[in-house]
């Protein structure tokens, strides 16, 4: 092997990333991978009892509400009712993963390559591999 | 036929990514999959392992040279 490089996960909550363009559908292509539902545009109730308004309010399959807000510098973040909620934490962790192997399969795409596989691997990392002649 | 090299991409539970070439020596590597990875999200850290240190290929870089 030889240069590894790791990058920050395009998704999280603490250096969010422009989730502008493709990003809001590379986001909700992840979401129904997960089985979730999701719609543009709602309101939900946040950690401080408040309504605010979400770009994409997400339910888990424990009917949990996940709110996404895109905000003024076009970063996304992430809104539950409950921050102690381990399985909305859960969700969360599952989005960020599907939203990188979706970021990571357009990319790829984008600059050429083709031959792309995938594989779910059994310590819950997913690996991609691409080959290139030169 | 050329030479060819594998990019590795594996993405852990909470979304980190890391990216391994596999096939290409010397600092040619960094350069290869570093625009690549720019294009994923910001970078956090950039390990060399024992490859990226060994020679190019003397076919790569004579084919180079003739370009």
């Amino acid at each position: 092997m030889s240069t590894c490089i790791t990058v920050s996960p395009p998704l999280s909550g603490a250096d969010c990333v422009p989730l502008i363009g493709v990003g809001m559908s590379l986001l909700t292509s992840g979401i129904c991978e997960l089985n979730y539902a999701c719609e543009l545009n709602q309101q939900m109730k946040n950690c401080e009892g408040k309504i605010v308004a979400v770009d994409l309010l997400i339910k888990n399959l424990q009917g949990e509400q996940i709110g996404v807000k895109v905000n003024k510098n076009g970063n996304a973040e992430f809104i539950l009712e409950d921050v102690k909620s381990v399985s909305a934490l859960e969700s969360i962790k599952q989005i960020r993963q599907r939203y990188s192997k979706n970021k990571v399969l357009y990319e790829l795409q984008q600059v050429g390559y083709k031959n792309i596989k995938q594989e779910k691997l059994s310590n819950g990392n997913i690996r991609i591999v691409v080959e290139k002649w030169e | 036929m050329g030479v060819k090299y594998q990019v590795i991409v594996e993405i852990d539970p909470e979304g980190e990514i890391k990216v391994t070439s596999k096939g290409i020596k010397g600092s040619k590597c960094i350069s290869e999959i570093k625009p690549l990875c720019e294009r994923f999200g910001p970078i956090k850290d950039v390990q060399k392992t024992k490859e990226y240190y060994e020679k190019e290929d003397l076919k790569q870089k004579n084919k180079q040279k003739i370009k």
